[in-house]
C-alpha cells in the first residue's frame, strides 16, 4: 500500500515543478510573447474604428474584444494544454520524464500547474497587456474616442450571461485538449480539434434527429418541459462532466503512458 | 540487492514473449555484464528492472520492493543510462541543479572526479545540447554515478566512445564500486567491459544461457591461444587467430587464464548443453 508521502509531497511537486520552469522556462516565455503579440494585433484589428462614427465605437469595442478574448482564449489556452503530454513525444523525453523520482500525481499535477494554470493567468496577463495597448493605439491614431476604455478580462467576464457557464466550457475545452494530448502526443491541437469537430457534427445531427422525432415537434414522447430540462441540464453539467471524465482519463493515461508506447 | 521472480513480459502484438519465465538475482558491490545478440532482450530486461514496463507475471525487487510500483523512494535509488541520450538545452550546473535534488546520496565532489577521469575538459560553459555524443555520453554517466544509486543500470554505455575513452570508461566503472552498488551493464562490445566485470549474464531467445561469477567461469574453463590442430579440434569452441585459434576448454585446475567474452559468449550460444551441466543454468530450448 502507498502511503500519502509516497504518492504526493509538496517538497517533491516543488521540485518537479522548478525543474519544468527551468528546463522550458524560455520556451514559455517565448509563447507568452506570441500569445501576447497576436492578441494585441486582432484586437486592434476587430476593434479598429475606421468607417464607423466616433458614437459607435463603444459597441464596435465590445463585440470585438469579446470576440478577440474568446478566439484567443481557446486557441492559446488549448494549445497550451495540448503540451500537457509534450515530455513523452520521444523514448529519451519520456525516459527522463519515467525515471525521475517523483509520483505519477506528482508529474501529473507538474503538467497540469504548468500547462493550465499557468497558462491561463499568462494569457490573462497578455490580454490585460494587449488591451492596454490597444487603447493606446486607438487613442495615438484617433484621439480620446467618447467610449474609448480598458476593457480587460474582468469586463469580457461582466458581459458574459453566467460565470460558472463561462468557466464550466472554458475548463471543459481544457481538458479535451489535454485529453487528446494523452492520446495524440504529436500534433495533439490539431488532432483533437479534428476530432471535437466531427463529434460535434454527429452529436449535433443525432440531437436534432431525436428533438424532432421524440421532442414536442414530433411525437411528443418528451414533453416541452422535459426537453427544456435536458438542455438545460445538458448546457450546465456536462461541461463538468466531461471535464472529470478527462481528467481522470487523462491522468491514468498520463500514469501508464510507458506501457501504452513501448520503448 | 535485486531480485528478478519467475519474470515473464511478451511486448503487444508479438507471439513470443521478449523474456519467458525468468529467475535471477543481482548483489550490491558487483559489476555484472549483460551480453546477448540483437533482439535477446537485453534492454527490455534493463527496462523491466527499472520498473518501465509492466511485466507478464513476475517481479523485480529493488531491496524487497517491486520496482514496478516505481515509488519516488525506488526511483531515486535507481539510475539508468540509455542507449540513446535527450539531453536538455542547459549547461551542466543548470542540470546539476535541477536535477541532483531528487538523489539523496548526489555528490558534486563525486561527478567532478568521474569528469576529470573522463578526461572531459571544461564542459561547463557549454549547453550539454552543443556537446557531442562521447561528451554528453561521459557527462551523463559521471552525473548517473555521482547519484550514488544503489542500482545503476547501463544500457551500450560505450557506443559512441573513442578508444581512449573506453579505456577510461573502465577505469570509471572500477574506481566507483562500492559495496553498495550494483552496476549492471548490457552491450554488444564484449572487449569494452571484459575488464571490469565481476559476473556474466549471457542471454538469448528470451531466457538466461549462463549466469555465473567471473572467478567461476575462470576456475571451470580455460581460454588460450594455440596453433595446435588437435587442440583447437578438440577444443569446446574456437576463434579464428593470427598464426592459431584461441579456444575454451574445460579447466583441469592447471589454467589460470582471463576469461575471454567472445570465446564464452560463443559457447554460452553454441552449446547449451555443455554450459548448462558446467554451470548449471537453467533454460529453456
Amino acid at each position: 500500500m502507498e502511503t500519502i508521502s509516497q504518492t504526493f509531497d509538496f517538497g517533491r511537486f516543488g521540485k518537479c515543478l522548478m525543474r519544468e520552469l527551468k528546463l522550458n522556462g524560455k520556451a514559455w516565455l517565448l509563447r507568452m510573447l506570441l500569445m501576447f503579440g497576436v492578441t494585441t494585433i486582432l484586437l486592434i484589428i476587430a476593434t479598429h474604428p475606421h468607417h464607423i462614427s466616433p458614437e459607435d465605437y463603444g459597441a464596435l469595442q465590445s463585440e470585438g474584444s469579446f470576440l478577440i478574448s474568446r478566439l484567443c482564449a481557446f486557441v492559446f489556452c488549448g494549445l497550451g494544454a495540448s503540451l500537457f503530454m509534450k515530455n513523452m513525444t520521444s523514448n529519451g523525453l519520456r525516459l527522463n520524464s519515467i525515471m525521475s523520482p517523483a509520483s505519477q500525481l506528482e508529474k501529473f499535477a507538474t503538467r497540469f500547474t504548468i500547462c493550465i494554470v499557468f497558462v491561463t493567468l499568462a494569457y490573462l496577463l497578455c490580454y490585460t497587456l494587449a488591451d492596454v495597448v490597444r487603447v493606446m493605439y486607438v487613442r495615438t491614431q484617433y484621439g480620446d474616442l467618447p467610449n474609448l476604455h480598458f476593457f480587460g478580462w474582468y469586463s469580457v467576464m461582466r458581459m458574459a450571461e453566467s460565470k460558472w457557464f463561462l468557466w464550466s466550457y472554458f475548463f471543459a475545452m481544457q481538458m479535451t485538449f489535454v485529453l487528446g494530448s494523452t492520446v495524440w502526443p504529436k500534433n495533439s491541437f490539431l488532432k483533437t480539434f479534428g476530432s471535437v469537430v466531427v463529434f460535434i457534427i454527429i452529436f449535433g445531427f443525432i440531437a436534432v434527429n431525436l428533438d424532432s422525432y421524440l421532442g414536442p415537434q414530433g411525437s411528443r414522447v418528451i414533453s416541452h418541459s422535459a426537453c427544456v430540462l435536458v438542455k438545460y441540464w445538458i448546457a450546465n453539467y456536462a461541461p463538468l462532466i466531461w471535464s472529470a471524465f478527462c481528467l481522470i482519463t487523462s491522468y491514468y493515461r498520463f500514469k501508464e503512458s510507458e506501457i501504452i508506447n513501448r520503448f | 540487492m535485486l531480485k528478478i521472480e519467475n519474470l515473464t513480459f511478451r511486448y503487444p502484438g508479438r507471439k513470443t514473449p521478449a523474456i519467458d519465465n525468468l529467475s535471477m538475482a543481482f548483489e550490491g558491490g558487483a559489476v555484472y555484464g549483460l551480453l546477448g545478440s540483437n533482439g535477446a532482450g537485453k534492454s527490455t530486461l534493463l527496462y523491466l528492472i527499472a520498473g518501465l514496463l509492466t511485466p507478464k507475471s513476475g517481479e523485480v525487487t529493488l531491496k524487497g520492493v517491486n520496482t514496478r510500483r516505481r515509488l519516488p523512494q525506488t526511483l531515486s535509488d535507481i539510475f539508468i543510462v540509455p542507449d540513446e541520450l535527450t539531453l536538455p538545452a542547459v549547461t551542466l550546473g543548470t542540470f546539476v541543479k535541477i536535477n541532483a535534488p531528487f538523489y539523496p546520496r548526489f555528490s558534486e565532489q563525486d561527478m567532478y572526479r568521474h569528469l576529470a577521469t573522463f578526461e572531459v575538459g571544461d564542459v561547463t560553459r557549454y549547453k550539454l545540447t552543443s556537446l557531442s555524443l562521447g561528451q554528453r555520453k561521459k557527462v551523463f554517466m559521471s552525473f548517473a554515478l555521482a547519484c550514488n544509486t544503489s542500482l545503476l543500470l547501463m544500457d551500450e554505455p560505450t557506443n559512441g566512445l573513442d578508444i581512449p575513452s573506453k579505456a577510461a570508461f573502465r577505469r570509471f566503472i572500477a574506481s566507483s564500486v562500492t559495496d553498495d552498488k550494483t552496476i549492471i551493464i548490457s552491450t554488444h562490445q564484449v572487449r569494452d567491459i571484459d575488464k571490469i566485470i565481476d559476473h556474466v549474464v549471457i542471454m538469448d531467445n528470451q531466457t538466461v544461457l549462463l549466469d555465473s561469477s567471473m572467478s567461476e567461469i575462470s576456475r571451470k574453463l580455460a581460454f588460450i591461444s594455440t596453433a595446435d590442430s588437435e587442440r583447437i579440434n578438440s577444443a569446446l569452441v574456437s576463434l579464428p587467430a593470427v598464426g592459431g585459434a584461441q579456444i575454451a576448454i574445460a579447466n583441469d585446475g592447471s589454467y589460470d587464464t582471463e576469461v575471454n567474452l567472445e570465446l564464452l559468449f560463443d559457447l554460452a550460444t553454441s552449446k547449451r548443453e555443455t554450459i548448462n551441466s558446467m554451470f548449471n543454468t537453467v533454460y529453456k530450448q
